[in-house]
């Protein structure tokens, strides 16, 4: 994944994690590519939350919840961060169960 | 509408590939961004007038329509937003500055492939 990111964006890349399905899309130039293919693959838009991974990071310093696509007024999000505590630790267990870490 | 500010970009906006366009974009979100909290009004006003131009070059190329082109929508948005929305996050300057900086290495990682004769990144 370093080595991904480092070919992409230098030291970080972008993912869109499905909270339901508990599978995520990443290294797409933009979050809506990772989130178009999630949507193209049955997942559902409110699922859907844009992060950034920086695999060279340790602890809760390699995810970082920042994307375009997370702007959702009508589901209370109003940020481009993941406005709602329950949903980030949501996200980080579904990273967590599907990449290996140090 | 009368497009003057980059002459040439209309020409070779259809050359380049997405994250070389964005990338241009945030080089003069970046300079708005300084000029910005430098109190530069001129240079704000022309820097940010150029990135709008860009932008609105990127959301009309044929082929980012659909799902990119709502995030480069959004991307302007958020941008307009961080000068003209008095409630605007106090980190979104930073967070700007970083997604549009990705792009840029981006675009030189797609260089350096092009030179090397390699198009698509190393598995």
């Amino acid at each position: 994944m370093a080595r991904l990111a480092e070919d992409q964006f230098g030291d970080w890349i972008k993912a869109v994690v499905d909270v339901s399905r508990g599978i995520m899309a990443i290294a797409g130039d933009l979050h809506a590519d990772d989130e178009a293919t999630l949507l193209a693959d049955g997942s559902r838009q409110q699922d859907l939350w844009g992060i950034n991974l920086y695999p060279l990071e340790s602890g809760e310093d390699w995810i970082e919840f920042d994307s375009m696509i997370n702007l959702r007024p009508s589901q209370g999000n109003r940020s481009r961060g993941v406005d709602d505590e329950r949903t980030r630790g949501r996200i980080r267990e579904v990273v967590e169960s599907l990449v290996l870490t140090d | 509408m009368t497009r003057l500010l980059h002459r040439g970009a209309a020409e070779s906006w259809p050359r380049m590939e997405l994250v070389e366009q964005l990338g241009n974009v945030g080089t003069e979100v970046e300079r708005a961004i300084r000029a910005h909290q430098a109190g530069r009004t001129d240079r704000f006003d022309n820097a940010l007038a150029r990135a709008l131009e860009l932008f609105d070059l990127t959301a009309a190329d044929p082929r980012w329509q659909g799902h990119r082109c709502q995030e480069i929508l959004r991307a302007r948005e958020e941008v307009c937003r961080l000068f003209f929305d008095p409630n605007v996050p106090s980190d979104s300057a930073r967070g700007l500055s970083r997604y549009f900086f990705g792009f840029a290495w981006a675009a030189r990682a797609l260089h350096h492939r092009r030179q090397s004769g390699r198009s698509e990144p190393a598995p």
